[in-house]
């Protein structure tokens, strides 16, 4: 097999993993002048996809054999198709040359679970250190850590990395039986996440941990995603957490299971985002009966809608944190708010046009010097809020899932 | 040095930092950042831009500015953002053919502000034991990383450039493979349930797709 059959095999199966572009505040040390690569700041897109994703890094699997038969997976050993693999050298080689020749940033590698997670890990190492050592590479690497990898060779990745993650895929251990019945969810998946959680906290891996979860494939609420991306934040120092809409791929094992619209998982990220830049707790997210985020109104506009006591707010007073739970604010026209507020009094929407505040949207929950700039009925309709009151609640909090704890 | 010319960035004439008033050392960073942006822009009225920029910071303060409260304050920071994303691109879009019996590697992009001499340094830190020649219009740029005894020039980089005429280069004869493994690797990351060319366009306007040329794999060039 020629390595141009190769890339669209192992490309291919590793396109559903979903990674941010090089997020990289340091550069590597190193004394040698005759390295190649650095690391720059986060948001360069080599190139995109018709679906508007960037392509930023050279994302590939060692090799896409697999002895685990995940359902929701299109590597599973039960699935059909052709299967393919990198030497060491070879992988390393062909990123170095895509790399001079500035298509990508950096490298994303993951793989299938060949013989067992040690042996295929140990052929991933292999091609890092080619990487650093002998092409003398300083540039971004993202290490995918299998399920079940011995702490020592995470040890190891986690010095030749920048990033290292581990899929969790599901978000309590009985939801992930139903997809993956070879994994243990604390065996597996957490202590490998903890193991890289103690090589962060020593200093290495400067873009930190990351996790995904397939939403959809189990059967979970967006609760429970949540709660369990919660906990990933405050006892896993998680940088990220990344969800992807399940995709039934060509031969559905579970059948009659329909693909999750992309519009839950968009609403995700908001909950997501909320919780890390917005300050919102987990417990003030707003759920439907369901216990799932509504689809028709963004995460924080149902926070909004359902605590209409705490609205209007004043901007010129108001505190950071409130401004923050304004819809049509983010951070940094909330911060710039606060910022040019120690210098400068607010008299008119059109100063918060400029700044970058979502106007349309933020009129009904702001008062300027006292003066309300709209009503809440220029978004929703009476009827509508009512309909809202009754089928939302907000997210009982629990700080992960009991198996967690 | 003949044809050859010696690029140095341009020297403010005021340090900011003395300025009184520009108490807040974070905002000041930002500020000073946003004004070298500022002055690698096209347009003529870029001084004149800048100048209101610094008046109303000193007289409201730096925040009332870099918060972008006044339309000149606005202009100021649009005209900083429009070079750093200009920048952003080319870094992100130029692609390099290596010359390796000379240690070479070459690109072509196009920019309308100054940001040449931003690009070849972003390069030539990334790739310092190679001489990066890049074309810009009818400018190329020739830079190297200069030793530890050679410093003397534009930090740690040599940077030159001299007019080309176009009709004089002659095109790669060979094809490079790596081109080819590229195009078979960018196909395979597109997810067919996942098309959404608005959000495509959102995020590459159509003005740099001639030089993202995989766009052309989906009909989009």
């Amino acid at each position: 097999m020629n390595t141009e059959e190769k890339l669209e095999i192992l490309g291919t199966a590793a396109k559903y993993d979903i990674c941010a572009s090089s997020t990289m505040p340091k550069p590597r040390p190193g004394k040698d002048r005759g390295y190649i690569g650095s690391n720059a700041p986060g948001g360069i897109c080599h190139s995109y996809t018709p679906d508007g994703r960037c392509v930023s890094l050279f994302k590939v699997l060692m090799t896409n054999a697999c002895k685990n038969n995940c359902e929701y997976c299109i590597n599973r050993a039960s699935h059909d198709f052709k299967r393919a693999g990198f030497s060491p050298e070879e992988l390393a080689h062909l990123f170095i040359e895509l790399y001079r020749r500035n298509y990508v940033e950096g490298l994303f590698l993951s793989s299938a679970v060949r013989k067992n997670a040690a042996h295929t890990t140990e052929q991933m190492l292999k091609t890092l250190q080619i990487l650093r050592f002998k092409y003398h590479y300083r540039g971004y690497i993202h290490l995918k850590a299998l399920p079940h990898t011995p702490p020592h060779m995470i040890e190891l990745g986690a010095e030749l990395a920048d990033r290292m993650s581990v899929n969790l895929e599901s978000p309590t251990p009985d939801r992930l039986k139903k997809i993956a019945k070879e994994k243990d969810f604390m065996l597996d998946l957490i202590e490998p996440i903890t193991t890289i959680q103690k090589q962060v906290e020593k200093g290495n891996l400067q873009a930190g941990q990351t996790t995904q979860f397939v939403v959809g494939a189990a059967g979970e609420t967006d609760a429970e995603l949540l709660r369990t991306t919660n906990w990933l934040y405050q006892k896993k120092s998680l940088k990220r957490v990344y969800f992807s809409a399940f995709v039934p791929l060509d031969s559905p094992t579970r059948s009659g299971q329909a693909p999750i619209p992309l519009l839950r998982e968009h609403r995700l990220y908001q909950a997501d985002w909320l919780m890390r830049f917005y300050e919102f707790k987990v417990d003030e997210l707003v759920l439907q009966n369901d216990q799932n985020l509504r689809l028709d109104v963004d995460p924080k506009m149902s926070f909004a809608l359902k605590n209409r006591e705490v609205f209007p707010v004043e901007i010129n007073t108001a505190s950071f944190n409130t401004l923050l739970k304004i819809p049509g604010l983010g951070p940094l026209s909330a911060r710039r708010i606060w910022r040019a507020r120690k210098e400068h009094r607010f008299t008119s929407l059109n100063e918060l046009k400029n700044i970058g505040v979502a106007v349309k949207r933020a009129k009904p929950f702001i008062l300027i010097n006292g003066k309300k700039q709209g009503h809440i009925t220029e978004i929703i309709t009476a009827k509508q809020l009512e309909l809202f009151e009754e089928q939302t609640s907000q997210l009982a909090y629990m700080q992960a899932p009991r198996l967690l704890m | 040095m003949n044809q050859q010319e010696l690029f140095k960035l341009p020297e403010p004439e005021i340090k900011l930092s003395e300025i009184e008033g520009f108490k807040d050392s974070y905002g000041r960073q930002i500020f000073e950042r946003r004004v070298m942006m500022a002055l690698l822009h096209k347009n003529r009225d870029r001084f004149k831009i800048i100048d209101a920029a610094i008046d109303q910071a000193k007289a409201k303060g730096l925040s009332y500015v870099l918060c972008k409260v006044s339309p000149e304050a606005k202009k100021f920071l649009d005209y900083a953002r429009q070079v750093s994303f200009e920048y952003n691109k080319a870094i992100s879009f130029i692609r390099l053919k290596p010359v390796d019996q000379h240690q070479v590697l070459m690109g072509e992009f196009e920019v309308k502000h100054q940001t040449a001499e931003l690009i070849m340094q972003h390069f030539l830190r990334r790739f310092p034991t190679y001489v990066i020649m890049l074309i810009f219009g009818e400018d190329v740029y020739i830079g190297k990383t200069g030793d530890d005894s050679n410093r003397r020039l534009y930090g740690q980089y040599e940077i030159y450039k001299r007019k080309i005429n176009r009709r004089q280069l002659t095109p790669p004869t060979v094809v490079d493979e790596y081109e080819k493994y590229w195009l078979a690797f960018y196909k395979t990351q597109f997810i067919p349930e996942r098309k959404n060319l608005r959000y495509l366009k959102q995020m590459i306007p159509k003005k740099y797709w001639h030089w993202v040329t995989e766009l052309g794999e989906f009909g989009l060039s």
